[in-house]
């Protein structure tokens, strides 16, 4: 490695209200789900500690308030963002279909230096209701995600703690990688990750499940 | 160490220095100045001894009277021990406000030099040069004269009422109640010959300076003696100890073996064969610490003394801070008395500590450390008791400083200095360059009970009192319980105030009536809302306010019995994650349903069900409910504002106000890129709902709504929880982030009362502040038309650091420039109508 400096990696995520962010951020860092957490008011975030390609780095995640009202706010919290995850419900369709509008949101708000090769990790949750509920299949949000530069897909339950454990280490390497390449450019420092390797490492996050 | 304790020259010939030669009516003369007999009395008793001067042998600060259990009326002085004749010794206590500047500065300066303070055998303890121990050896030479009692000298005023000088002669016993967990501070309590029982004096350490003082000796002294523990455990001491201490050389002073707490003076042999055996019989400094470590001797428990010692530390750290003392916290954690607590931090802490200690640069302050934030809600949580307790006092000599502003005033010499080099002119320094202003106090109080509500009333219903004294009375206390529904519809414009019991009736009946209309708008066709026509019709009505309702109402407030069972199969199951309800949660959404109805602009917006939850649950019935959260939405709309007007607004007059009162914190904060105070974002959108306990929201609006000071006194509450946790903030929180997490994990922490006392306060000194910047101004303008044959208005650029130069008429521009802008968002603040966009 490069350098053995600490490695902060800051994750935001984002979706509509009520499709489960505070819930997958809890399960993620504290194991924890209760169905009473109130709607997210500004923002609020939790670290974490993890081991990614044999480094140690603190991951930062952000939860913010889902309302379409209080987007204006994000600029304050996006900043400097390595990865954003998209979560949807799989049983709400325009949460779903906002996706998009959040996408651009965050690229215009956080103005990374890549937009392009800005990481994205979507996550449809609530995979834990009855079938009968659904109303996204897995085909149309794959789709969606592959058509945005092939974004790795998830498809979770915070509630059940399904899928939320290896999302995250997705979003960890992704996150990772994307600080390395800011490093790159910024610092000159030879970096272990090659940039080709990028669609490839995205491809292997994709769940099929 | 750094220098500790100052230089003792001054008091090495101070032996009869006129520093320590006080007039008697210069340091008695109130106390006996308020009845003609008293004063006779006094003349008569002064010619008796033929003393015109009394000695100040020794006198300890910040020693108070608590009238009662509000902080608010706790009185500071001087305990202290004067010669009026030779060996004529007595014990006075006097309150700070009694004294003048002259006086004031004798009492200081004895409580700063206290003859001689041999610290190596004596570990700190203040021993009065004067007083030489074989002269007045304990029990052998001291007179007992008629006892000439001098207590409890009333006068009109609450403070001088407890004014009071026993010759120690008079004195038969003291009850001493050391520092313990539940109480923080000890006090003595003095009994008199005769039976007269003197108020309790209270201790309050952390604030006095020559305690302090000696906390500095002994850990100087101590880390010269290898640093080890156990000398610390034995120095460790309180204002109480002390007193008794210096009184066992003037007196005989007797230890009860009955009683541990109880000591008698100069006692007749009866009395000490009923409270034998006696206690040692020490005369030198050095016996103190077996006499101290007797099973008779009133220590505090060890745990009592560790968490004291630590807590001092840590006092005394915030009292050292300037700009970037990053190793503060590391340092506190290396005091071998922080040792023992290192393995419970967790493992973020110890690396932070190594980190600072062997990292000196700055290059990693503005990178996020979760280290820095669990240190801080640490170092806050250990300072937390100390601090506040002496924050609501009202007693600093310099009085027109307040709370925080105090806290870093704890090293008077480093932090004045620090102000100014940070200030450019900051409003205080107009404010401390006038006339001292009386202090401030707070004016908290008991809830408003039913019978004094009822009394505003007449028998027609009607108001018979001023308005404004109604608010008052919410403002200093809020409401009893069981009144709160009645005075609520007040509050919230349901009635007006100038209604009559009939008119109320009536307003009721139409005003339910309406309510039924509204609802019916959705009410009648549930399927509205997915008929596309109906859509087209009320275009401003979102088919997602309704999903939104259900979203946040089943997740507000769940864990209050009020909204938690589920007994109700869910009506749309389809739409929910849970398959059950209950009635509660299921009028909840009817009536922000209805309201999104009533005010078809704002549609439903995430916080609302935050701010009717506490309305709804206090006034059980739907329709009040919501004619009462739509009063309270009149207040709140514009924070609901989709273009976010109302929250900048707020945002931006808080910003402003912490500017202009806290200058040093605004340049932190602006360091930490944290000026656009999103921390406070969720305190301004609901009202801190999310930041006080369920209980304790009814109070804080209520206390909001009255409009008694301010439209806009939810701003001081913000600023009050700022303030509390300035130096915490300022000390250990470098970044944006570190500081929304700290604030946002404040959450359920906060104290209400002392957070409203302290918000009350600060809006006073804000009042003082905004008229003395206008004051100044005023002068400025008028020493500049004087002086307007100058005709180029000079303006020297870019020099912040020159001071103002008032009377030289060149500067006055300049000085003008410099003057704190109070602009319309600050001067709103002292509006009592509150802002609707």
């Amino acid at each position: 490695m490069a350098s053995r400096k600490k490695v902060l990696l800051k994750v935001i995520i984002l979706g509509d209200s009520g499709v489960g962010k505070t819930s997958l951020m809890n399960q993620y860092v504290n194991k924890k789900f209760s169905n009473q957490y109130k709607a997210t008011i500004g923002a609020d975030f939790l670290t974490k500690e993890v081991m990614v390609d044999d480094r140690l780095v603190t991951m930062q995640i952000w939860d913010t308030a889902g309302q379409e009202r209080f987007q204006s706010l994000g600029v304050a919290f996006y900043r400097g963002a390595d990865c954003c995850v998209l979560v949807y419900d799989v049983n709400n369709a325009k949460s779903f279909e906002t996706l998009d509008s959040w996408r651009d949101e965050f690229l215009v708000q956080a103005s990374p230096r890549d937009p392009e090769n800005f990481p994205f990790v979507v996550l449809g949750n609530k995979i834990d209701m009855e079938e009968s509920k659904r109303m996204v299949s897995q085909k149309r949000a794959m789709t969606w995600c592959q058509s945005k530069g092939n974004i790795p897909y998830f498809e979770t339950s915070a509630k059940e703690a399904i899928n939320v454990e290896t999302a995250f280490q997705t979003i960890a390497k992704n996150a990772l990688q994307q600080e390395a390449e800011s490093d790159l450019r910024y610092d000159n420092f030879p970096d272990p990750i090659k940039l080709d390797n990028e669609s490839n490492n995205n491809n292997d996050g994709i769940c099929l499940c | 160490m750094g220098g500790g304790i100052p230089p003792p020259e001054e008091q090495n010939n101070s032996k009869n220095s006129p520093s320590e030669m006080v007039q008697l009516s210069s340091i008695l003369p109130e106390e006996f100045t308020f009845n003609t007999n008293q004063r006779d009395a006094l003349h008569q008793l002064e010619q008796q001894m033929h003393v015109s001067q009394v000695r100040l042998v020794y006198s300890k600060s910040k020693v108070y009277v608590h009238p009662s259990n509000n902080d608010a009326d706790n009185i500071p002085g001087y305990i202290s021990i004067l010669e009026r004749s030779p060996k004529n010794y007595y014990l006075a206590w006097t309150p700070e406000s009694l004294l003048s500047a002259d006086q004031l500065e004798s009492y200081v300066q004895v409580e700063a030099y206290p003859g001689l303070i041999n610290s190596e055998e004596d570990e700190g303890w203040l021993v009065e040069e004067g007083i030489d121990d074989d002269e007045h050896g304990l029990g052998s030479t001291i007179l007992i004269s008629p006892p000439v009692s001098l207590t409890n000298v009333s006068s009109p005023t609450a403070e001088t009422l407890y004014a009071t000088s026993a010759p120690i002669s008079s004195i038969y016993s003291i009850v001493v109640l050391p520092p313990k967990f539940t109480q923080w501070y000890g006090s003595i309590i003095i009994n008199l010959i005769g039976g007269n029982t003197l108020p309790a004096f209270v201790f309050h350490d952390d604030e006095s300076r020559s305690t302090r003082l000696q906390r500095k000796r002994q850990k100087e002294a101590s880390n010269h003696t290898d640093d080890q523990e156990e000398t610390e455990n034995n120095t460790i001491t309180w204002g109480g100890d002390e007193v008794i201490y210096l009184l066992k050389k003037f007196c005989h002073v007797h230890s009860s073996s009955i009683e541990p707490n109880l000591f008698l003076i100069n006692p007749s042999p009866e009395d000490i064969s009923n409270h034998s055996p006696p206690i040692s019989d020490e005369t030198s400094t050095s016996n103190i610490d077996t006499s101290r470590t007797g099973p008779s001797s009133i220590q505090m428990d060890p745990l009592t003394a560790t968490v004291k010692e630590i807590r001092w530390n840590v006092l005394e750290k915030f009292s050292k801070v300037s700009r970037f003392t990053r190793d503060t916290a590391a340092s506190i954690l290396e005091h071998p008395l922080a040792r023992p607590i290192l393995p419970h931090l967790p493992p973020a802490v110890n690396s932070f500590v190594q980190n600072e200690s062997t990292h000196s640069d700055t290059n990693d302050t503005h990178e996020f450390d979760y280290g820095r934030i669990y240190l801080a809600k640490w170092a806050a949580r250990v300072a937390e008791e100390a601090e506040a307790a002496a924050i609501l006092e009202q007693d600093e000599s310099n009085n027109s400083r307040l709370a925080a502003w105090r806290g870093q005033l704890i090293d008077d010499a480093d932090s004045s200095k620090s102000w100014q080099e940070e200030t450019e002119l900051g409003a205080f320094e107009i404010l401390s360059s006038g006339t001292s202003l009386p202090p401030i106090h707070h004016t908290r109080t008991t809830p408003l009970k039913a019978d004094n509500w009822f009394s505003f009333f007449d028998a027609e219903g009607r108001l018979q009192v001023e308005l404004k004294e109604v608010r008052a009375a919410i403002f200093c206390g809020g409401v009893e319980e069981d009144i709160r529904v009645e005075v609520w519809k007040f509050l919230l414009g349901f009635y007006p105030w100038e209604s009559s019991q009939v008119e109320r009736e009536n307003i009721m009946e139409a005003k339910h009536q309406e309510y039924w209309n509204i609802k019916r708008k959705w009410w009648d066709s549930p399927d509205i809302h997915d008929d596309p026509d109906f859509q087209e019709q009320k275009n401003r009505i979102d088919v997602y306010d309704k999903i939104d309702i259900e979203k946040d109402v089943v997740r507000t407030d769940r864990t209050v019995p009020f909204f938690k069972n589920e007994d109700l199969p869910h009506p749309e199951p389809l739409s929910s994650s849970s398959n059950f309800t209950n009635k509660n949660l299921e009028l909840m959404k009817d009536i922000l349903m209805t309201y999104n109805f009533y005010n078809t602009d704002l549609g439903y917006v995430q916080g609302m069900s935050d701010l009717l939850a506490p309305i709804f649950a206090v006034m059980l019935d739907e329709v009040t409910a919501f004619w009462t959260f739509a009063g309270f939405m009149e207040r709140m709309k514009s924070n609901f504002y989709r273009d976010q007007s109302g929250m900048r607004r707020q945002l931006l007059t808080l910003d402003h106000l912490i500017q202009f009162m806290d200058p040093r914190l605004y340049k932190h904060l602006q360091r930490a890129e944290s000026l656009n105070l999103f921390c406070c974002f969720r305190w301004l959108l609901i009202w801190f709902k999310r930041e006080f306990k369920w209980d304790e929201v009814p109070r804080l609006w209520e206390v909001l709504w009255s409009d008694h000071l301010t439209g806009q006194f939810h701003i001081f509450v913000a600023l009050a929880i700022l303030d509390k946790h300035r130096l915490v903030i300022m000390d250990y929180l470098n970044n944006f982030d570190e500081i929304l997490k700290y604030i946002n994990d404040l959450s359920m922490t906060i104290s209400l009362e002392e957070t409203l006392c302290r918000a009350e306060m600060l809006f006073y000194q804000f009042q003082r502040m905004v008229e003395a910047v206008d004051q100044k101004r005023l002068e400025l303008e008028q020493q500049e038309s004087n002086s307007q044959n100058d005709e180029g208005l000079r303006r020297r650029k870019g020099k912040e650091t020159e001071t103002e130069t008032e009377g030289d008429p060149k500067s006055s521009t300049e000085s003008t420039s410099k003057l704190p802008v109070v602009n319309d968002l600050l001067r709103s603040l002292l509006n009592k109508e509150f802002i609707t966009l």
